[in-house]
C-alpha cells in the first residue's frame, strides 16, 4: 500500500522534492511529520530550499511544525559544525578547536578506546545520551556493542523522562507504552471502521501540542476536539486545550497528582462507577487497591491538591461512566519522586474506565520491537562479568530491570568518588546536559566531567557541554541529510513507521547509525558486518551509505520489506498489517501465547508483585514532596525562606529543550527565558511584566523574564528550561551563559523514589526577587 | 471585476503554533523582521465563574499582512495557489481560496470564524 507516488520527484521548475518523515537532529520526538524536502538538485551538491508538508501522510496530513519548517536556517547556521574537530585536553573550555579528518579522528579515537578498555576495563568508558532523539536508539548500541561498556547513561536525575512510564507499564501492565488511541495506526484515521472516537480524553501532566511527546502527534487532540471529543485537563496551569468550551480543568498543586489519582479512584469505587466486568477479570489486587483508595476521601484530596471537591467528583463520574475514555499521560509522571505510584494509579484508572487496548482508549504495544528490540539486543555483545559492573544496577533493581542504562544519580556519585571504579572516557551522543534539560545540579556534573581523560562529542553545533569538556567533535547530519527510519515511541508502541530519505549532504556530517557502523567496524566487526571498507583507515563514503541501507534492510526483514521497498511503501501502519485491539483476550501480549497481560500474575497488577519484591509498597500511595513548603521534613525557617513552589519543563513551539536557541526565526518567537507568575504573586513581589526575576532556593538560582498570567495559581511559578545564549562568549567560565538561567540548579541531586525513578523537576520550593537584568542585580 | 481571494480562520481551534509564520518567511524568502502571517493572541483571561473551559477566553488569529495579500490576493503572483502556511499550519484551521469559496466554507461552520479578504 504505497502512496501511489514516487518518493522523489523532479518538478517542472527544476527543483527536486524528496518525500520523507522527520525525526532528528535537530531535536524532536519521533513524530515523523510527513514532509517533502525541496532541494535545487540531487546528490552531493544539492542545496536545501525549504520544507513542505506531505498531504498524503494520514496522520499529519501536510502539517509541519515551526522547528522543522526552520530547517534551512538550522542547516546553514553559521555556527554549525560540518567537519570533525579536535582540541588538546589542556585547552578544554577554550575555543581552540581545529579541523581534522574523519580518518584521523577514527584512528585516534579507536586507539584511545582500546587503551581504556585494556588498561581500566571497558566499564571505564561511559556514554551519555540525550533525550527524545534518534540517538535514543543508537546510543545504547554505541555503548554496548561498539564500545562494549555497560555504562550507558541518561543523566537526568531519577531517569525522569519516559523511561519511568515505560518501566511501570512493563511491571504493572505487562505491555509496551500505552498511548492515547488517536487512530494513528489505522489507514482510515478517525473514520476507519475499527475506530471509535474518544468521548473524553484525560490529558494529564502533558501539553502535547508543542511537545509531541514520545512521537504522539499532539495536534491530533485538536482534530479530536473538532470531531466532538471533550477534555479533562489535569495540570498546574490552565492550558490552551483546557480553555475550550465544555472542557474541565483540574488545576492541581505541582507534585500532588498521585493524591488526585487515588481520590478519583476512590470515588469510582464508592459510587460503583467503573467497568466491573473488566476489573474483576483482569485486575490483580482489586480488593486491596479498593481499601487503599478508601484512605483518600475527596475532601482530604481536595485539601492536598487544591482542586475543588466538586470538580474532582465531576471528573470521577465522567471517567466512571462515559465511554470511551482516552488517556494522555505526560512528563509530570516521571518528574516526581512519587511518580512510580502515579503511573501505577494511572494504569489502574485506565483499567477501571475500560480503556485498555480498546478503540478510543489506550493502545498497547510490545515492550520493545523492531529497532527498539535491536538496540536492547546489543547487550549481548558483553560478557556477564562486564554487564554486572553497570553503575547502580545492583542497588536499584527497580530501575535496572526496566532500563538497560546506569542509574543516573549513581553515575554522578561514581564520577565524584571514583567508587566502585573510576570512569576515564566519555562519549556524548547528542547530549548537551549541562544546559538545563537532562541533569540536576549541573555544576556538580561540570566539575565531575573534567576528570574524564578523553571525551568525544557528537553534535551539530558548539554547545556549552562540548565547549566545556570535548576533545573530539564529530558532526551530525540532520534528518534530511541521512537515511533512516522513524518509529513512534522508540518501538514500545509503534503507531506507525516511515522512511527518512536522504535529500542532501552537508559537509562531512554523518548519522547516528553511521557512527555505529564506522566505529563498530573497527572496534567490534563481528557485531557490525554491514560496512567493510577495503582500507579500514580510509572512509569509503559510498560504501558507508550502502551499508546504512543494508542495515535497515536487515531491520525490516521481519516485516517483509527491505530498504528500497520500504521507501516505496512510504508509511507502515500496523492497522494495515494485522493490528488488533484487546490483545490480552487473544493471547497476543504474553510470550507464552496465553490470554492476559505479560506480568507475573497475567493480570494488571494493582497490587504489584515486583514492587513488593524490591521493597516498595505494592499499592499506590501519596507522599508529600520533600522540598515543598508543606512538607514535615522542612523547617519553619526553610518554609519562610522559600514560600513559593516552581514547576518547570513545559514546552513551547520555538525549541526542543536546549536546541534551536541559535536559529533566528525561532529565537524571535521566545527570545528570553521566561517565568510565569500569577498577577497577585507578581504584585506581592513587586514584579511587573517583562521584569527580570531571579528564582532561587537552597540548591541554586536562575534568572528569567516575568510573564504575568492568570493561568497559574498564586504562589506557583512555572520556569523555562533548556536555556543558554549561543550569542554570548562560549569560553569558560561563561560557557555561552549556561549558568545564568539554569533551572536545574534548583533541583536536588538524588531526591528520588525507592525504585530509583523520579526527581522533583516539576515542583520544588523557592523564592523570587526582581533583578535589573540577566547579569545585574 | 477581478477575482477576489480570501483567508478563512477557524479561530476556536487555531492553536498559535507559529508554523504559518515560519512557512511564509520560507516560501517568500522574507527577512527576519518581516512577516507574511503574524499571529496575534487574545487572552488568556477569566470571563466566568468556576474553572471549566467555558470560564476562560484564550485564542490566536493568524493575520495576513499586506505582503501576504500582494502575493495571494487579486492579481498576485501566487493567487489561487495554496500558501505553504495554509498547508503546514498544525491545527488545520486555516483555509484559502476565492472569496466565494471561503464564504461558502464559512457557512459550513456553526461557530465564530474570521474571514480575511486579501
Amino acid at each position: 500500500m504505497a502512496y501511489g507516488k514516487e518518493w522523489r520527484v523532479k518538478r517542472s521548475d527544476g527543483t527536486v522534492a524528496t518525500r520523507s518523515n522527520t525525526w532528528s537532529p535537530p531535536g524532536s520526538h519521533p513524530v515523523g511529520y510527513g514532509v517533502k524536502v525541496i532541494t535545487d538538485g540531487e546528490g552531493m551538491d544539492a542545496n536545501l530550499i525549504r520544507i513542505e508538508g506531505d498531504d498524503d501522510n494520514p496522520i499529519t496530513t501536510g502539517r509541519v511544525n515551526a522547528m522543522n519548517l526552520a530547517l534551512r536556517e538550522y542547516t546553514y547556521a553559521p555556527s554549525r559544525i560540518i567537519h570533525p574537530m579536535r582540541r588538546a585536553k589542556e585547552d578544554r573550555g577554550r575555543d581552540k578547536w581545529e579541523q581534522t579528518s574523519w580518518d584521523e579522528a577514527i584512528d585516534t579515537i579507536c586507539e584511545k578506546v582500546r587503551y581504556f578498555q585494556n588498561t581500566y576495563g571497558p566499564e571505564s568508558i561511559v556514554c551519555f545520551g540525550g533525550t527524545g532523539r534518534e540517538a535514543c536508539i543508537f546510543y545504547y548500541a554505541l555503548t554496548f556493542s561498539v564500545l562494549q561498556s555497560p555504562n550507558c547513561c541518561y543523566t537526568q536525575s531519577g531517569w525522569s523522562c519516559y523511561g519511568p512510564r515505560c518501566s511501570i507499564a512493563d511491571y504493572v501492565l505487562g505491555a509496551g507504552y500505552p498511548e492515547l488511541d488517536y487512530a494513528g495506526h489505522l489507514p482510515g484515521s478517525y473514520h476507519d471502521p475499527a475506530y471509535t472516537l474518544s468521548k473524553w480524553v484525560v490529558v494529564w501532566g502533558k501539553e502535547p501540542l508543542p511537545s509531541n511527546g514520545d512521537g504522539f502527534f499532539g495536534h491530533c487532540l485538536v482534530d479530536m476536539m473538532k470531531l466532538g471529543t471533550k477534555i479533562i485537563s489535569i495540570d498546574p496551569r490552565i492550558t490552551w486545550v483546557g480553555a475550550h468550551d465544555g472542557n474541565i480543568n483540574l488545576q492541581v498543586r505541582p507534585q500532588t497528582d498521585t493524591a488526585l489519582a487515588l481520590g478519583i479512584m476512590n470515588l469510582m469505587f464508592e459510587n460503583d462507577e467503573y467497568d466491573k466486568e473488566f476489573a474483576e477479570k483482569w485486575i490483580y489486587g482489586l480488593d486491596e487497591v479498593k481499601a487503599r483508595a478508601a484512605e483518600y476521601p475527596v475532601d482530604k484530596v481536595a485539601a492536598i491538591t487544591t482542586v475543588p471537591a466538586e470538580d474532582i467528583k465531576r471528573a470521577a463520574h465522567i471517567i466512571g461512566t462515559e465511554r470511551p475514555i482516552g488517556w494522555a499521560w505526560g512528563l509530570a509522571f516521571d518528574q516526581n519522586k512519587n511518580g512510580v505510584q502515579l503511573s501505577q494509579a494511572f494504569i489502574i484508572l485506565a483499567a477501571l474506565s475500560g480503556s485498555i487496548d480498546r478503540p478510543g482508549g489506550l493502545t498497547l504495544g510490545p515492550p520493545s520491537a523492531l529497532l527498539g528490540k535491536w538496540r536492547m539486543n546489543q547487550r549481548g555483545a558483553m560478557d556477564d562479568s562486564v554487564w554486572e559492573k553497570r553503575i547502580g544496577a545492583a542497588a536499584w533493581p527497580g530501575l535496572s530491570t526496566g532500563m538497560a542504562t546506569t542509574q543516573p544519580d549513581e553515575t554522578l556519585n561514581t564520577m565524584e568518588s571514583d567508587e566502585p571504579y573510576a570512569l576515564k572516557m566519555g562519549w556524548f551522543n547528542s547530549s548537551n546536559f549541562l544546559t538545563p534539560t537532562c541533569s540536576a545540579q549541573p555544576k556538580r556534573w561540570h566539575k565531575a566531567l573534567q576528570k574524564l581523560e578523553f571525551v568525544v562529542i557528537q553534535d551539530i553545533t558548539m554547545t556549552p557541554t562540548a565547549m566545556a569538556v570535548g576533545d573530539y567533535f564529530l558532526p551530525m547530519a540532520t534528518w534530511a541529510e541521512h537515511t533512516g527510519i522513524v518509529l513512534t515511541h522508540y518501538g514500545r508502541n509503534t503507531v506507525f513507521m516511515g522512511p527518512m530519505n536522504k535529500a542532501l549532504q552537508v559537509g562531512e556530517c554523518v548519522s547516528d547509525v553511521q557512527i555505529c557502523l564506522l566505529f563498530g567496524q573497527r572496534l567490534n566487526p563481528e557485531w557490525y558486518p554491514w560496512y567493510k571498507p577495503a582500507d579500514e583507515h580510509h572512509v569509503d563514503w559510498d560504501l558507508l551509505e550502502q551499508a546504512t541501507q543494508d542495515f535497515y534492510s536487515d531491520q525490516l526483514k521481519e516485516l517483509g520489506y527491505d530498504w528500497k521497498s520500504f521507501q516505496e511503501l512510504g508509511i507502515y501502519q500496523p492497522g494495515a498489517h494485522g493490528f488488533e485491539y484487546e490483545k490480552y483476550e487473544k493471547g497476543m501480549l504474553r510470550f507464552d501465547g496465553e490470554p492476559g497481560f505479560n506480568t507475573i500474575t497475567g493480570q494488571i497488577e494493582a497490587y504489584s508483585i515486583l514492587y513488593e519484591s524490591w521493597g516498595e509498597d505494592p499499592l499506590p500511595y501519596y507522599e508529600e514532596p520533600n522540598y515543598s513548603p508543606y512538607s514535615e521534613l522542612r523547617t519553619d525557617e526553610e518554609k519562610e525562606k522559600y514560600p513559593l513552589i516552581t514547576t518547570s519543563g513545559s514546552r513551547r513551539y520555538s525549541s526542543f529543550h536546549s536546541e534551536h536557541r541559535h536559529v533566528p526565526s525561532l529565537r524571535q518567537i521566545d527570545p528570553w527565558p521566561w517565568v510565569q507568575i500569577h498577577p497577585e504573586t507578581a504584585q506581592e513581589y513587586g514584579i511587573t511584566e517583562g521584569d527580570w526575576v531571579e528564582v532561587y532556593n537552597m540548591f541554586g538560582e536562575a534568572r528569567f523574564k516575568a510573564e504575568i498570567t492568570p493561568i497559574i495559581k498564586p504562589g506557583i511559578l512555572n520556569c523555562a528550561h533548556g536555556w543558554w545564549f549561543p550569542e554570548q562568549d562560549g569560553e569558560e567560565p561563561n560557557l555561552f551563559g549556561v549558568w545564568k538561567s539554569n533551572f536545574n540548579s534548583l533541583v536536588p541531586h538524588m531526591n528520588i523514589g525507592k525504585l530509583g525513578f523520579g526527581a522533583p523537576y516539576k515542583g520544588v520550593m523557592c523564592n523570587a526577587r526582581r533583578v535589573r537584568s540577566l547579569d545585574q542585580d | 471585476m477581478a477575482q477576489k481571494y480570501a483567508l478563512l480562520v477557524d479561530y476556536t481551534y487555531f492553536s498559535g503554533n507559529h508554523a504559518a509564520e515560519i512557512a511564509c518567511k520560507e516560501e517568500l524568502g522574507l527577512p527576519l523582521e518581516q512577516w507574511g502571517i503574524k499571529e496575534v493572541q487574545v487572552g488568556p483571561f477569566k470571563k466566568g465563574d468556576g474553572n471549566d473551559g467555558d470560564a476562560w477566553e484564550w485564542f490566536y488569529i493568524p493575520c495576513p499582512t499586506s505582503i501576504f495579500s500582494e502575493h495571494w490576493g487579486t492579481n498576485g503572483d501566487k493567487a489561487g495557489q495554496r500558501p505553504l502556511a495554509v498547508q503546514v499550519e498544525e491545527s488545520a484551521s486555516m483555509y484559502y481560496g476565492t472569496l466565494e469559496e471561503m464564504q461558502a466554507k464559512m457557512a459550513e461552520f456553526d461557530r465564530p470564524m474570521v474571514l480575511f479578504q486579501l
